[in-house]
């Protein structure tokens, strides 16, 4: 079968307006971007071509062009091949004929005896397939792709079966002649809608209906009604107009791209107002303040010039009604519903600061954790806390731990879950730590304490800051590591995509932690000690095991524990690493090797030294001769690790002296006590590549006598052991 | 002179009226929203057309503050509208009840702000808004999608109006004590002269004097009836007694009675009653028709 293209086409413009009850701000977006993907699969499945797609949207309409689009798809030709010839044909006195075999093909096909030849043993028959008009198959194919968008919490209205985000109000679709500019409505009939070429204002203050009569004539008719349908401008008018409102009582908005995208999504012809509220209320910290104002009303809060911290008492509201004779109503309204807010959040304040953080210790008892109550968590992150400053101290460090530092991070461990007992953070859950921090300051804790509390849940989303201090480090890290074990508990191990409790997130977090901050510890140790010294973990899996009627649930011992915490910590490194270090094949050697958590600082430094090492002209003969070495070893069969003892009577080569000489040197710059720095070269790995090389050029590892087999085997076993702490090589010799 | 407090009630009334509503008159049981009126939740299981508007008395016990918060009510009133199935353009007939009211939507922001509902004691969710008149939500706006765990088809729309909210702005009243519910010449009655001290009483009812253990064995007893209610297909009293359950476990919430765990194990515990009426609702042959 061949194809042909041809017949030029006309060009169109299709132009197509969802009109929906207004769309949830968050939906809007991801709800267009499936439309217009799905519209441009379509066509280019139908082989239409066109020049541009655009795609622009309000809470209340959905709006898509695809300009220059061929009007039809083109005509195909087709050749077909019929039955053979023998079959096909017949000779009857003198004269060839067809057969009913061969009508019988071209009635199939739709076609006439005349359009039959024969060619090469067969029938053959050419046909045009005429192209179908993207008229018709916008019309077939549009109400499908609204019926399938998928998202979150959609709904039925009336007496649909169909599922939507909101009700469909309307539907205006056309097809605009590029040349002739000529019109003609695209027929879309979804449940109880008829498409047509009318469009719709602004709910309260537009025009009822007008018609369109293209993409310009649109949005001009849309701008008359103060509606800027491209998201983008309608963000870069929030922006503006609030900074502009806020410098005329000399303050910045505080406008955080969060806060921009959700409020883009409720209004479609935005006005700016600024609202005044009074000062009496700043004394409410100003993160509660401010979030009252963004969580509740979707206020965008205003801060000083001179200091963003410094909260004035102002907000903009972005309406959605831009006559000027509403603004003063509008202002006024405003300015009316925030005050219960800050007044409640006064009392909850007043009401909090009545009991201090230490005498709300035993309170936490009411709450749940996932192993025990709140009240046993906080004692926990005390001695955790206290194990890792022990391992931190074991080691030498960068950061300097002076005396007080141990005091006041224990006691911050110890009161950083209290705050889940003031009203305040029932109020606001996401304020949580921040609230306590801003309460032991009020209360008169030291101020790290203060802040080793606000700072210990950070980073809270990926990219989120790091905790500041190092208080706020060690808790932030414990806090993480218990949320994981204290979920493997109860049989929480993330799944797949699922990880409701942000388990991943954690890990990296507290990963990430360590490794930025270079702290220099054991983790796997650490983690084994944890573990081991709070038996509440395996008790409370265990009770769970015995109690649960499936026998899906794993009964954990101390030592499965231990090996899921670290295994699932391992498989973080990939991601933590990747953030720091861009050579992911050097991130992917350097983690695969043995017991990586033990050695988190190491391998973050030899990352950076062997990616350097990448760009040395000797790199690849150093991979390859440790690639070598580990694949020699790796064939050992009944290799015994008990004795690895070289005997200096069985080196016969003058190679094999020299290879236990570069073990011995080695061992004292590669050792398995991970240091702070680095203590190796580039030149401690090139020095090697020559006596390596040499020893396998000039002796056989497996030799026929037993002991100098074995001999040999450790010589390589020994030497190996060094490098393969370091890095896979084996994956590194041929990049 | 703004509208009286009760002269809205008439306005909404007749608007309502006008849109083909019936207008009920309000249950005799005590519910937290006006949405566990059998009027709205019973209703909306018959899948057939069905409009009604009325004002409903709702109570909260954890919300009381003793008549000392102008914001803050125990008992307040709601006005409910269901319409099955929703009207085409129902936000634009909800958008002219306000105007019935003298808000002039011109001059005011109104706005759709995404709310959606669910009662997990009622097994019923819908998708909506929380209606915002500059800033203020004044009425939550809901297609419901399913009742007692059961889809509710065709979908009807429920409207619910917090009446006190509505009223301060239209008075411009600052707290909810100060409105004016009637205005005779220069007789002035406030929604305070009326309903301060049973804020006052039933708050530290609510809060100090009710009895836990009474309360739990009446639970115990509203359970056991809303039970036998169902197991004899009579919907309609065990439905009552799903009602009595919600508020009683409301009494004890309020008393601080009930911990974490406790009250998830409440309200799966009404949640499952309500969802056994509604399904002796659906099924059962004596429906009010």
């Amino acid at each position: 079968m061949t194809v042909k293209e041809e017949n030029k086409l006309e060009k169109c413009h299709f132009l197509l307006e969802i009109g929906v009850e207004e769309i949830p701000s968050a939906l809007i977006e991801g709800i267009a971007d499936y439309i217009e993907d799905e519209i441009k699969k379509v066509l280019q499945e139908n082989k239409l071509s066109f020049k541009e797609s655009i795609k622009l949207n309000s809470p209340r309409r959905l709006f898509f062009e695809i300009k220059e689009l061929d009007s039809a798809s083109a005509d195909e030709e087709l050749i077909l091949r019929g039955p053979p010839e023998k079959i096909a044909v017949e000779e009857k006195d003198g004269e060839k004929k067809f057969t009913q075999a061969a009508l019988g093909f071209a009635k199939k096909n739709d076609l006439a005896e005349k359009d039959l030849e024969i060619k090469d043993g067969y029938v053959y028959a050419s046909t045009i397939k005429k192209g179908k008009a993207s008229k018709e198959i916008l019309e077939a194919v549009i109400p499908e792709i609204i019926k399938k968008t998928p998202g979150k919490r959609f709904m039925r209205w009336a007496d649909t079966d169909a599922k939507f985000t909101r009700p469909i109000e309307w539907i205006n679709a056309s097809l605009i002649n590029a040349k002739s500019l000529e019109k003609e409505l695209v027929e879309i009939s979804f449940e109880d809608i008829k498409s047509s070429d009318l469009s719709f204002g602004h709910r309260i203050y537009g025009k009822n209906s007008f018609q369109v009569s293209d993409q310009k004539d649109y949005l001009a008719k849309l701008a008359e009604e103060s509606i800027i349908l491209d998201p983008q401008e309608r963000k870069n008018y929030i922006r503006k107009a609030s900074t502009q409102l806020a410098e005329t009582v000399k303050g910045v908005p505080l406008i955080d791209a969060d806060l921009l995208d959700e409020i883009c999504g409720l209004v479609e012809s935005p006005k700016a107002i600024l609202c005044e509220f009074s000062k009496d209320y700043l004394e409410v910290p100003g993160l509660v303040l401010s979030t009252v104002m963004k969580v509740h009303q979707r206020y965008i809060p205003v801060a000083s010039e001179k200091n963003h911290e410094e909260l004035l008492p102002y907000f903009i509201v972005i309406s959605n009604n831009p006559e000027a004779s509403a603004e003063e109503n509008i202002k006024k309204g405003n300015e009316k519903v925030i005050i219960p807010r800050f007044e409640d959040a006064m009392f909850f304040l007043k009401e909090d600061n009545k009991i201090k953080l230490d005498e709300r210790l035993s309170r936490l008892e009411k709450i749940n954790f996932q192993v025990g109550n709140m009240k046993e968590k906080a004692f926990r992150l005390e001695r955790l806390a206290e194990l890792f400053i022990s391992e931190l101290k074991s080691k030498e460090q960068k950061v300097e731990i002076d005396q007080g530092f141990e005091e006041s991070c224990k006691q911050a461990a110890k009161l950083a879950k209290c705050d889940l007992d003031t009203q305040l953070v029932f109020e606001f859950t996401e304020l949580q730590g921040e609230i306590g921090g801003i309460y032991a300051a009020r209360q008169s804790y030291p101020s790290d304490v203060a802040k080793a509390i606000s700072e210990h849940y950070r980073p809270r989303f990926a990219n989120d800051e790091e905790p500041e201090s190092l208080a706020g480090k060690v808790i932030a890290i414990v806090d993480k590591l218990d949320n994981l074990i204290a979920n493997f508990a109860i049989g929480k191990v993330p799944k797949g995509s699922a990880d409701p409790f942000a388990l991943r997130r954690q890990a990296n977090g507290l990963l990430g932690i360590i490794v930025h901050s270079q702290l220099n510890i054991d983790l796997e140790s650490l983690i084994k000690t944890i573990i081991h010294s709070n038996p509440i973990y395996v008790e409370t899996n265990n009770k769970i095991a015995d109690e649960a009627k499936e026998k899906k649930f794993k009964k954990l011992t101390t030592e499965d524990f231990c090996e899921t915490t670290i295994n699932f910590l391992e498989q973080r490194l990939d991601f933590v690493f990747a953030i720091y270090h861009s050579k992911n094949h050097i991130n992917k050697a350097v983690i695969e090797t043995n017991s990586p958590l033990k050695k988190l600082q190491f391998m973050y430094n030899s990352i950076h030294l062997l990616s350097g090492f990448e760009e040395n002209s000797d790199y690849t003969n150093f991979t390859q001769a440790a690639a070598r070495l580990a694949s020699m070893t790796a064939s050992f069969k009944d290799f015994s690790e008990e004795d690895l003892s070289i005997n200096d009577s069985l080196l016969k080569d003058e190679s094999e002296t020299e290879l236990k000489k570069l073990t011995d040197k080695l061992s004292k710059i590669l050792v398995n006590d991970y240091k702070l720095e680095i203590s190796f070269t580039e030149k401690d790995l090139t020095g090697a590549i020559t006596t390596i090389n040499k020893f396998f050029d000039n002796v056989l590892v497996n030799d026929e006598d037993a002991a100098i087999k074995k001999n040999r085997q450790n010589l390589v076993y020994n030497l190996n052991k060094l490098f393969a702490g370091i890095a896979d090589f084996g994956q590194l010799k041929n990049i | 002179m703004s509208l009286s407090f009760q002269e809205i009630l008439f306005r909404l009334n007749k608007f309502w009226s006008d849109q083909g509503c019936i207008i009920m008159q309000p249950y005799d049981t005590e519910k937290g929203a006006s949405t566990m009126n059998p009027a709205t939740f019973l209703r909306v299981l018959d899948n057939k057309p069905w409009k009604m508007a009325c004002i409903e008395p709702c109570r909260r016990p954890t919300d009381g503050r003793y008549g000392d918060n102008p914001n803050r009510l125990q008992h307040y009133f709601q006005y409910q509208v269901i319409m099955q199935p929703n009207p085409k353009y129902s936000q634009d007939i909800y958008i002219d009840s306000l105007k019935a009211l003298g808000i002039d939507p011109k001059e005011n922001d109104i706005r759709f702000v995404e709310d959606n509902w669910e009662s997990p004691t009622l097994g019923a969710w819908g998708c909506g808004w929380e209606v915002w008149l500059n800033g203020m939500e004044v009425t939550q706006f809901t297609y419901f999608q399913q009742a007692g765990g059961i889809e509710v088809k065709p979908v009807a729309v429920e409207l619910t109006y917090g009446i006190e909210r509505l009223a301060m702005y239209i008075q411009n009243c600052d707290s909810v004590f100060d409105l004016v519910w009637l205005e005779d010449n220069d007789r002035k009655i406030l929604y305070g002269d009326i309903y301060h001290p049973n804020e006052v009483e039933q708050s530290t009812y609510n809060f100090e004097v009710s009895n836990i253990s009474n309360l739990q064995k009446l639970y115990e007893i509203y359970k056991d009836e809303a039970k036998s209610c169902s197991e004899k297909e009579l919907a309609i009293p065990a439905y009552d007694y799903v009602l009595k359950c919600s508020h009683t476990f409301n009494l004890l919430d309020a008393r601080g009675a009930i911990s974490k765990d406790e009250r998830q194990r409440y309200i799966l515990d009404i949640r499952s009653l309500a969802e056994k009426t509604a399904k002796t609702y659906v099924a059962c042959p004596q429906k009010l028709s």
